[in-house]
């Protein structure tokens, strides 16, 4: 039986057999893992608010050969999200955010930048900044370290560089430049395009405390989407209900 | 008939004959559900908890006179449960007639608990009823060292005058 100690942040619990949660969680150096944590459905548990969605913690867990879930020892709360948890929209905000870096991120391998998106998007949610521009920063960022959102630099066609607007195609899903442009490419408003090259290069709590006016937010958000969903094939369960209440 | 037989009729019968209160969704054997239909109990304060099973629980202490909503479930996304999917809309319409004068969220005390007592609070606030949530704290029994740092805020949060 090998033993862990680690930074983690937990992405998705749920109960299972009479007082016992299974849960997913996300550690720098061995990506994601799944864990049985004994008890931890009752009142008294030892693990306390340590293993609800998107805490972070400092974990203990055995690998046992064989196995494909680890025995969870201990969870020591870092920090809670809680308190933006009781918040209607930061709430569902926050369990899209884990559901979007739980479709991503891969088991036993490092995940060291999508650990730190994922700590410092969920730090972000717990200040005064805008939850949507939050949501959209970690949708972009997601896609990026996972290697599937275009380059906005290059045409994806002949390789020349871009002007402005932005140009992206559907078909072949990514940006692609004037010259190759077919029916099948829409123009993106600079505004989009200045919001991507933000948020490649600002940290996220600076970002979401920026003035951005929600029409493009959601533009930003309907342009990852679209990619998003043509690589998966489908897409996550908790966009339709974050869309309900934001609608709300 | 063998045992197994009998066990299948048992689960066959409840199947048949257990309905939801059509008042407050408990699950019954006659409708409105015992807890609706007694006279003795308060209509001016209503308990809302997420399943029907949950209220038992709050029975057992004996402390509560008033009725129960069942909403049917919790906000949980990754289920793709919206607020659509919950019986909130139940609940408001039995508000709507005036009279109560107290709603008392009983959801979970986790994050899905949390994110539906938010949203039954929105829904219910432009009635102007008071609402009220069951108090987070420490369990009774526990010793004060081993209590991690949100249930310690929680209990410093509703804490009372003795």
């Amino acid at each position: 039986m090998k033993l862990e100690r680690t930074e983690a942040i937990v992405l998705h619990t749920w109960p299972s057999r009479e007082r016992d949660k299974m849960v997913v969680f996300l550690t720098p150096d061995h990506g994601k893992v799944k864990g049985w944590a004994y008890g931890a459905r009752g009142i008294r548990s030892r693990f306390g608010a340590a293993l609800e969605p998107l805490a972070k913690i400092r974990v203990g867990y055995a690998e046992r050969e064989s196995e494909e879930a680890v025995r969870i020892e201990s969870a020591e709360l870092i920090r809670s999200l809680f308190p933006a948890q009781q918040n209607l929209v930061s709430s569902i905000a926050a369990t899209y955010i884990a559901e979007t870096v739980d479709t991503f991120a891969s088991s036993g391998d490092p995940a060291e930048l999508i650990y730190r998106l994922l700590d410092r998007s969920t730090e972000a949610l717990l200040g005064d900044v805008a939850v949507q521009s939050v949501v959209a920063y970690v949708e972009v960022w997601m896609l990026r370290l996972a290697g599937i959102f275009p380059s906005t630099k290059n045409c994806m066609q002949c390789g020349e560089p871009m002007g402005r607007p932005l140009r992206f195609d559907v078909k072949q899903e990514g940006f692609i430049c004037e010259s190759c442009a077919t029916r099948d490419a829409f123009v993106i408003s600079n505004d989009v395009a200045d919001e991507l090259v933000a948020i490649g290069s600002t940290p996220v709590a600076e970002y979401a405390s920026r003035a951005i006016s929600p029409a493009t937010i959601f533009e930003v958000r309907s342009l990852a989407g679209s990619i998003r969903r043509s690589f998966l094939g489908h897409e996550l369960k908790s966009f339709e209900v974050l869309a309900s209440v934001i609608a709300r | 008939m063998g045992e197994a037989e009998a066990l299948a009729h048992a689960i066959l019968e409840v199947k048949e004959r257990i309905i939801r209160c059509t008042t407050c969704n408990n699950m019954t054997d006659v409708d409105p559900c015992a807890i609706c239909s007694d006279p003795r109990r308060d209509p001016s304060v209503i308990c809302v908890v997420e399943e029907a099973f949950n209220i038992p629980t709050i029975e057992q202490t004996r402390d509560f006179k008033g009725m129960y909503h069942v909403l049917l479930g919790a906000l949980s996304p990754l289920k793709g449960i919206g607020p659509q999917d919950i019986d909130v809309a139940g609940l408001v319409k039995r508000l709507s007639p005036g009279g109560v004068h107290e709603v008392i969220v009983a959801t979970n005390p986790n994050v899905e608990g949390e994110a539906t007592a938010s949203y039954i609070a929105q829904q219910i606030h432009p009635l102007g009823i008071r609402i009220t949530r069951l108090a987070f704290g420490l369990p009774v029994g526990g010793d004060l060292e081993y209590a991690d740092q949100v249930t310690m805020s929680k209990a410093l949060e509703g804490r009372r005058e003795i």
